[in-house]
């Protein structure tokens, strides 16, 4: 395998990493809040599709349909019910309940599901690649997934600057008692923000299932992959995060052509190397 | 006073946790009236401010406005019912824009003269740094952006915590010289201050807070202003 086809690779499930890790770049930007149980919401989302697909007999793309707003009202949900009554003080608070709600759900799914990995079956997408020019291929799956995650960062980018909600987030997030004060229901706002963030999570929980296996204990590797392209990218930049993602990508896909096992080391790696040169990141949006 | 006030306290007690600072204050406000608030730091001037838009929490029927309880109302429903506050420190958005700032203010959709274009009109400056992010402003440019943004909600009443502090006193007389054209559009005023002349020349009443409690109380004329000092100090 040449070069280029090893970057084009990385690249395009850069594209997943940086999905994973928006819905938590955003529940912390706005709201401080460490969402342990990220990448657990994200098989949730995996299963939900599943379940869709089972009964509906629907292809996999189109379970976005279903899983989408779901996720997101159970995350407006959640975040009405449950976690805004553990903000405003410390950082720790909502890390234990959130680390709760890893466990419960990963234990949850176990109940459910079994312990048996599972794959969407999308057909025909799985094996369809495009030649790109001069012997270059790439999966369809693959640029489908990264043209989603420009998609939904290129939206989020759009929601926070340039629609009143994106002011509304981004002010409570500056400053919530003088966001109170000037009309913004910092408890909804927080419920929309949450809301958001699931539904990038289960656009991203759909690409999983469909792109490699999953089962009840898959999410804490996913939730270190967004932690790792959200910290290389740099806190609050959404841009950087698509690009933290793609780093990430690129160094797992360069590991996996020594050893199947030096994949995931090889991500670690780059991840480190990032953070004892540039420990805010490549691009972080410095405000404070 | 014939008229019902606009906003009335009675015996309102407030403070932060275990920790007391209001103990009692009775006060109120007419519609379009400027009332003055003055006393020492710690006198509970702004946890006083606080409670009336609900940042710091009141029993119920302390606070009255329109004829309507409000005390305990989360500080967002306060704001749609028209009370706006510049506070203390002017608490820009730091990640927003000047504009940006300015059309928060307007997330309770109050109709009313105050548009952006009306507030580019009171204050020029903001128009030319309107993309700026607030924070890299001047002292009096930033008071003007929480000026312009508590104004955009169209507010029936304006709290104003201390705009003087830390401006140049050639600043302070600029803003303060657009206090008249804010009345003016029927606005009910609570000016804040710890500067007893600057408060006085724009007030037509006066409260003067002392350790949590209003010391003295009247009309704002030049013959009060011996009395008042000798309230503020506590002799």
């Amino acid at each position: 395998m040449d070069v280029a086809a090893i970057l084009v690779q990385g690249a395009l499930l850069g594209g997943l990493y940086a999905m994973f890790a928006t819905g938590l770049s955003l529940s912390f930007g706005v709201m401080r809040l460490v969402n342990i149980a990220h990448g657990d919401l994200i098989v949730l989302g995996a299963y939900a599709a599943l379940t869709t697909v089972n009964i509906t007999g629907v292809h996999p793309l189109l379970s976005l349909v279903v899983v989408v707003p779901l996720m997101a009202l159970f995350g407006y949900a959640l975040q009405r019910g449950v976690l805004n009554g553990v903000l405003g003080g410390d950082l720790l608070p909502p890390v234990l309940v959130t680390f709760g709600f890893s466990i419960i759900i990963q234990n949850a799914l176990l109940e459910v599901y079994s312990a048996d990995a599972r794959r969407l079956q999308s057909g025909w997408l799985e094996t369809a690649s495009v030649n790109l020019g001069g012997g270059l291929t790439a999966g369809v799956l693959p640029m489908l997934m990264f043209a989603a995650a420009v998609l939904v960062i290129g939206g989020l980018q759009a929601l926070l600057y340039r629609t009143e909600m994106g002011r509304a987030l981004r002010g409570a997030s500056d400053d919530p008692v003088t966001a109170g004060t000037v009309g913004v229901n910092t408890r909804h706002i927080y419920g929309l923000a949450m809301a958001i963030a699931l539904a990038v999570a289960a656009i991203a929980a759909v690409f999983l299932a469909m792109r490699a296996t999953f089962d009840p204990s898959a999410g804490p590797v996913r939730l270190l992959f967004a932690f790792e392209a959200v910290i290389i990218g740099g806190m609050g930049n959404l841009w950087g995060t698509l690009v933290g993602g793609i780093i990430l990508g690129i160094a797992q896909s360069i590991g996996a052509q020594f050893d199947a096992k030096a994949q995931i080391l090889a991500g670690h790696l780059a991840f480190l190397l990032v953070l004892l040169l540039r420990p805010e990141g490549l691009f972080p949006r410095t405000r404070d | 006073m014939s008229a019902p006030p606009l906003l009335e306290t009675k015996s309102l007690k407030a403070g932060y946790g275990d920790f007391p600072v209001l103990f009692g204050i009775d006060f109120s406000i007419a519609a379009g009236e400027t009332v003055a608030i003055i006393g020492a730091n710690g006198a509970g001037k702004t946890t006083f401010l606080r409670c009336l838009a609900g940042v710091v929490p009141a029993a119920r029927a302390q606070v009255t406005f329109e004829g309507e309880p409000i005390a305990g109302l989360p500080s967002h429903r306060i704001a749609e019912r028209g009370i706006a506050m510049v506070p203390e420190g002017r608490c820009l958005f730091r990640s927003l824009a000047v504009e940006e700032n300015l059309l928060l203010g307007r997330y309770t959709r109050r109709p009313g003269p105050w548009t952006l274009d009306a507030i580019y009109d009171l204050f020029p400056v903001l128009k030319e740094r309107r993309r700026q992010p607030g924070t890299t402003l001047s002292g009096g440019q930033q008071q003007m952006v929480a000026i312009g943004r508590a104004l955009m909600a169209n507010p029936r009443l304006l709290l104003c915590d201390e705009i003087s502090l830390g401006l140049a006193p050639i600043v302070i007389k600029d803003l303060y010289a657009k206090l008249p054209r804010i009345r003016s559009g029927g606005t009910a005023l609570v000016i804040v201050e710890q500067d007893i002349n600057l408060a006085l020349s724009v007030a037509e009443r006066f409260y003067c807070f002392q350790e949590g409690r209003i010391s003295l109380t009247g009309p704002a004329s030049a013959a009060e202003r011996e009395r008042v000092v000798a309230a503020y100090l506590g002799v």
